[in-house]
């Protein structure tokens, strides 16, 4: 098994008031898997998302990804695990604004050891999987939206992660670009990795194998 | 294929990155350090070029004061030495000023006559000459005798000396009077005028011959009537074989009551004898030039104390000066320090707020607390280095246009080296570099501690 989550439960308290982000949850992803979980906004879905990711811990539940438990890590540790496990896939894609499309695409690696950081023809091969190549020099705010989202792929990509988890990738996107992203996604997966994607487009949610549905913190098939 | 030439991206790498993007907000940090680094430096600088000019200026005038102490020490020493010589050769143009007598002659004779009828015996000298008698010089015993000069019907005085004996205790010195030999004789000036006699002429006294060997100058005394014989033959003329009338002698040059110091040290040695002294006005100016050697020299105890005590109030006022330059810089510093870091400190701040979405995706590609504030810090370090490194050469250059205005006799270099500005130079920028990655700590700090799925859900 890939990924496993049970039983999770996630409160957020906002001054007075607390909202219950995650019920219950339970999942399990393994290779190949490509599981859409769709909601409106609000019912919890990024924060499984960020949760699966391992950069929010639940409140309770438990959390296994290859064998591991990352909230048993050390943070620098948790931290090594997701650089090198899991790649990111964000509605405002989080580029650095400062660093040109190759070295964003690059940046992935700064959290992985010298020794198991990917060269150069790794990133330029994603450029030209992404078409991408001829904007190697440009900054982000040079791209356009779909250049932006495909570079952010790129980026989740480079380390060859085992679960890639995309929070509404399309969100920003024309029919086109979403297309591209994901077919991507599906070949991600299809080339053995696992996708979680989180989205409230239907459109996009039926390109996964499986939809879960999100509705106040509850999954549900 | 992208020909991008990139090498692979390092935390360092993407600093410098980040700071070329934001160059304003960075030099802004970095211009607030300089100006503080310069501030800083300027005022260190200032103070030990201050405290190395006044050393300097201090040693310089202490060479000066103790120059003029010795130029006035070597002319009172010369003069001294100069007044004693003058001195010394007035006391012997003087010839002999002691008198030592039997005690039983009468003075207003010898004044009268120029004659003494009391005698001593010859060893009263020889025992002058062996005693420890530190008051005189120059014995010279000798026969003094007005007597007619039948041969050529004048009244002259006779006198036999036989030479100085010296005191036997003291070096040998040059006699004042050379010892009239047998056979010879050496006469007064008014002698030699009223018998037109010649040096090297025959003549005889009381049926016995003699050479006149010598004519005094005149000397407008006795001295000019007189003539002088080998003592034993003057003893032999006149019936008085070992027997003298006086023993001549010279003082020492002393302070304070001589005669009485004379008198009574002589008193001690021969009893039977009185003492008195002619030519006392000579004494009296040797003594006004004692006098004047004293003022002098008290004079000269005056120039040092007086620029000792000059030195010492030119010190006290620059030490004051520098006292209250380092006072002002214990609180200039501080102040400088505390607002640059507080200007560093907000920058710091806005410069997170600009980065709070970076961070957050750093957080998500795995980056460890340690790599995000290292790039952080790193980033602070580069403002402290660069801000502290133009600080310093900007107050390196200001001081130095300044100093060298007022002291063009020096170079930089020389007064760089001679306050010590290397070091103030080295730990400035490292005092800058620990200031700002103190003040952009808090920042750095809370950047790692904000919650990076907060951040990345972007609400």
């Amino acid at each position: 098994m890939l990924l496993s989550l049970e039983g999770l439960n996630k409160v957020y308290t906002l001054t007075s008031n607390k909202v219950q982000a995650l019920r219950d949850v339970s999942l399990e992803l393994k290779e190949g898997d490509f599981v859409a979980v769709q909601g409106p906004s609000g019912s919890g879905k990024s924060t499984l998302l960020l949760t699966a990711g391992t950069m929010l811990a639940p409140d309770s539940g438990r959390v296994c990804m290859l064998g591991e438990a990352p909230y048993a890590m050390h943070a620098n540790q948790r931290a090594a695990f997701r650089a090198k496990n899991i790649g990111f896939v964000f509605q405002q894609f989080h580029l650095v604004p400062y660093l040109n499309v190759f070295e964003n695409v690059q940046a992935a690696s700064l959290g992985l050891p010298i020794s198991s950081r990917m060269t150069n023809s790794k990133v330029e091969q994603l450029l030209e999987q992404f078409s991408l190549t001829s904007r190697g020099r440009h900054l982000p705010s040079q791209l356009s939206v779909g250049e932006r989202q495909r570079c952010c792929i790129a980026r989740a990509l480079l380390n060859e992660p085992k679960l890639l988890l995309a929070d509404e990738p399309s969100g920003s996107l024309d029919q086109s670009n979403t297309q591209i992203v994901l077919q991507e996604l599906r070949r991600f997966s299809e080339s053995g990795g696992a996708v979680l994607l989180v989205t409230h487009d239907s459109a996009a949610a039926q390109s996964a194998d499986r939809i879960l549905q999100m509705q106040e913190g509850v999954l549900s098939c | 294929m992208v020909n991008t030439g990139a090498s692979q991206l390092t935390l360092l790498g993407l600093v410098l990155r980040e700071i070329q993007f934001r160059k304003w907000s960075f030099l802004l940090a970095t211009f607030a350090v300089a100006a503080a680094a310069a501030l800083i430096f300027g005022s260190d600088a200032l103070l030990r070029v201050d405290r190395w000019s006044t050393e300097r200026f201090l040693h310089q005038k202490q060479v000066e004061t103790e120059r003029s102490i010795q130029v006035h020490e070597e002319l009172v020493a010369t003069a001294g030495a100069k007044l004693q010589d003058t001195v010394r050769k007035q006391m012997l143009t003087l010839g002999f000023n002691i008198l030592i007598l039997p005690k039983d002659v009468d003075v207003a004779e010898l004044h009268m006559d120029g004659s003494i009828s009391a005698t001593m015996p010859y060893s009263y000298a020889e025992k002058l000459s062996n005693s420890n008698i530190v008051t005189v010089n120059h014995l010279l015993p000798t026969i003094t005798k007005r007597v007619r000069w039948p041969e050529h019907e004048l009244d002259v005085v006779v006198n036999g000396t036989r030479g100085e004996i010296p005191i036997m205790h003291r070096a040998l010195k040059q006699p004042m009077l050379d010892a009239v030999a047998p056979g010879q004789m050496v006469v007064g000036s008014t002698i030699q005028q009223k018998l037109k006699l010649e040096q090297g002429q025959k003549v005889t006294l009381l049926g016995r011959e003699f050479t006149i060997s010598k004519i005094q100058p005149e000397r407008g005394s006795i001295d000019d009537m007189s003539l002088w014989i080998d003592l034993a033959a003057a003893q032999e003329m006149l019936g008085m074989q070992n027997l003298i009338h006086a023993i001549l002698a010279l003082e020492c040059e002393c302070s304070g009551d001589r005669i009485s110091e004379i008198r009574r040290e002589i008193a001690e040695i021969l009893p039977g004898t009185q003492v008195i002294e002619r030519y006392s006005q000579a004494v009296t100016r040797a003594e006004a030039r004692t006098e004047s050697k004293r003022a002098a020299e008290e004079a000269l105890a005056m120039v040092k104390t007086e620029g000792l005590a000059t030195l010492a109030r030119d010190r006290g006022r620059r030490m004051e000066l520098l006292q209250q330059q380092r006072t002002l810089n214990r609180t200039l510093e501080p102040t400088v320090i505390l607002l640059t870091c507080c200007i560093v400190a907000a920058l710091a701040f806005h410069n997170l707020r600009q980065r709070k979405s970076e961070i957050g995706l750093m957080r998500a590609l795995g980056l460890g607390s340690n790599k995000i504030l290292g790039a952080l810090l790193g980033k602070a370090v580069l403002v402290g280095a660069l801000g502290g490194t133009i600080g310093v050469a900007l107050g390196a250059a200001i001081i130095a246009s300044r100093i060298l205005r007022m002291q063009s006799s020096v170079s930089w270099l020389e007064i760089w080296n001679a306050a010590s500005l290397t070091s103030t130079a080295v730990w400035i920028p490292v005092m800058m570099i620990l200031l700002t990655v103190v003040a952009s700590w808090l920042a750095a700090f809370q950047a790692i501690r904000q919650d990076a799925a907060v951040v990345l859900q972007g609400d």
